[in-house]
């Protein structure tokens, strides 16, 4: 376990916690939502990034697992009280329960690339539609979550900062599985899956059973975020949860940062998180433009670092030590 | 050590017959050479041996136990390795972590796997080349490879796919030794060629096939005299000395 680099490694993580902790206390509170925005979405991008980056398995329809999150605790919560920390685990085995149906059918049937994107899309605007309709989702009202005031038993709080390490758990938690992925025997096998089918098999891989490994440890944590959403912004509706602008959001960060690496979510959700409030604060007064910037960008990332901001810096210092 | 039988094995691909009844059995620490013309279903009988189709009809057997319905992934699982004809390493991955991926196939534990990987690479001369991404390889690195890569599931049967194709004369006699030495290993080999010197010279016996079917089977000296092998592959004019 111990590698040269290990006490410089302990003490950049010494260091990043330190900071982490201290962080939400010294800055003001709209500082503090964007770190807690940050840190949100590197969380997803992580857990897209385990099917979609590792795996090479392109879900084009993430809102799919994180609306099935956000609905199932907050149903449980609103109609039987029960605590949403207990309803995120239900949300959690949902979305592995949906991750199981989406992913026996997929790839039973051998769904690829652009097929399986299609696909998911599918299965999160059947989601959207069906909640869009049923009495027991409030339809297009959505849902307002009861306020409770300072409760961190009921996932509530005044204040932003229960939010922030809740979310900051969340995330090295997030991050530790993604690691322990990269390392070991599965990722290795998913990695053999995006790269090679067939050599896969060929080399004594279950491409199907590590495809559904995938989906269902990425279904799980996805459906976690979503319970955070809701308890975050005490509200969801059919189109923030289930809608293809969260896909879009989820899967955006990990393309940025760079697909299939530990660190490119979160790179990526450094980079868009805080230029997504600049665009929006400098040119807030027309409606969109933010948005034409950031698709600008997407294009940009695609072209010019087609394997993201991580690929390229990692390319950047391994050309240099050559 | 089971023996890998195959009975009455067919396969076609709508109305051509790619493997026509196809019958021989393979033992222990045995180099088999299988040749014959282009299209003549060596490789299709490969992809029914390690279950990339599923035959029309015939059985293979490893030992007593039916290897036919089961997935590529189960067939690697009970000892039988194959290369492809047109490599196919993981382009993005290093060399060690493409040898490492197959390695976990029978070594659950990361470290372990890393060091067997590693030894490997030493058999088979890529350790120099152990963190150069696999894409960016020679086409003899390339095949190095993906023979390293078929031994790190540690199998019993290796299905070799025209391992020396596109080789030049050093490389091919690097490759030859790798072959031998694999076989010194208790690994038995069915192996895919056309240069008739390099498969006369390995093969302890070789199965003709032409058009799907077995037209001879025999040691070399018997096959290269055969007249039927001699007008449907090998020419009039070939001499085997």
């Amino acid at each position: 376990m111990f590698r040269n680099g290990t006490p410089k490694i302990l003490f950049f993580w010494f260091a990043f916690i330190l900071i982490a902790v201290l962080l939400p206390f010294l800055l003001p509170s709209y500082f503090v939502h964007v770190l807690i925005m940050i840190l949100f979405y590197g969380f997803l991008g992580t857990s897209w990034n385990i099917l979609g980056g590792y795996a090479g398995q392109f879900s084009f329809g993430h809102a799919a697992f994180f609306g099935i999150g956000a609905y199932t605790s907050t149903l449980i919560f609103v109609n039987w009280g029960i605590s949403p920390w207990i309803g995120m685990v239900f949300g959690g085995l949902m979305g592995m329960l949906l991750g199981l149906l989406i992913g026996s059918l997929c790839f039973h049937y051998g769904l690829k690339g652009p097929y399986f994107a299609l696909a998911t899309l599918a299965f999160a605007e059947l989601l959207r539609l069906i909640s869009l309709n049923l009495d027991l989702t409030g339809k297009a009202m959505g849902i307002l979550i009861p306020l409770k005031g300072n409760a961190p038993l009921s996932f509530q709080h005044e204040s932003k900062i229960f939010y922030y390490f809740v979310i900051l758990l969340m995330f090295i938690g997030v991050l530790w599985v993604a690691r322990w992925i990269d390392r070991g025997r599965i990722g290795d096998y998913f990695a053999a899956i995006r790269e090679d089918e067939d050599s896969a098999e060929a080399i004594g891989v279950n491409t199907f059973a590590y495809k559904l490994l995938g989906i269902l440890i990425s279904g799980f944590l996805t459906a976690l975020g979503g319970t955070f959403y809701a308890q975050y912004f005490l509200y969801i509706d059919p189109e923030v949860t289930f809608g293809i602008g969260t896909s879009i959001e989820i899967f955006l960060r990990p393309i940025v940062g760079g697909m299939g690496t530990v660190y490119g979510p979160i790179i990526g959700a450094l980079v868009l998180g805080p230029l997504g409030e600049v665009t929006r604060g400098i040119l807030g007064g027309y409606h969109g433009v933010h948005l034409m910037i950031y698709g600008a960008i997407l294009v940009g990332v695609i072209v010019f670092l087609p394997k993201g901001i991580y690929g390229w810096l990692d390319g950047f210092i391994r050309g240099n030590k050559r | 050590m089971p023996s890998l039988k195959i009975e009455n094995l067919s396969k076609s691909f709508g109305g051509l017959m790619a493997v026509n009844h196809v019958t021989f059995e393979v033992g222990e620490g045995e180099i088999l050479g299988l040749i014959g013309p282009n299209g003549s279903g060596k490789t299709t009988l490969f992809n029914l041996i390690s279950g990339f189709f599923p035959p029309d009809t015939g059985r293979i057997y490893l030992g007593e136990e039916s290897l036919v319905g089961l997935k590529p992934h189960q067939i690697c699982k009970r000892g039988i390795g194959r290369t492809f004809q047109i490599v196919k390493p993981f382009p993005h991955l290093s060399v060690m972590r493409n040898v490492r991926a197959a390695a976990f196939n029978r070594e659950k534990e990361t470290n372990r796997a890393n060091r067997q990987s590693e030894s490997l690479l030493e058999f088979a001369g890529l350790w120099s080349k152990r963190n150069e991404l696999a894409g960016s390889l020679t086409l003899a690195e390339r095949k190095q490879l993906e023979l390293a890569r078929c031994l790190a599931t540690q199998p019993k049967f290796l299905l070799l796919d025209e391992v020396m194709a596109g080789l030049n004369p050093v490389e091919q006699k690097q490759m030859i030794e790798l072959v031998i030495k694999i076989r010194e290993r208790g690994i038995t080999i069915i192996v895919i060629e056309h240069t008739m010197q390099i498969i006369m010279t390995i093969s302890d016996r070789i199965i003709v096939l032409c058009f799907g079917g077995m037209i001879a089977q025999g040691v070399p000296g018997e096959v290269a005299q055969d007249p039927l092998v001699i007008k449907s592959y090998l020419g009039e004019k070939y001499r085997f000395v």
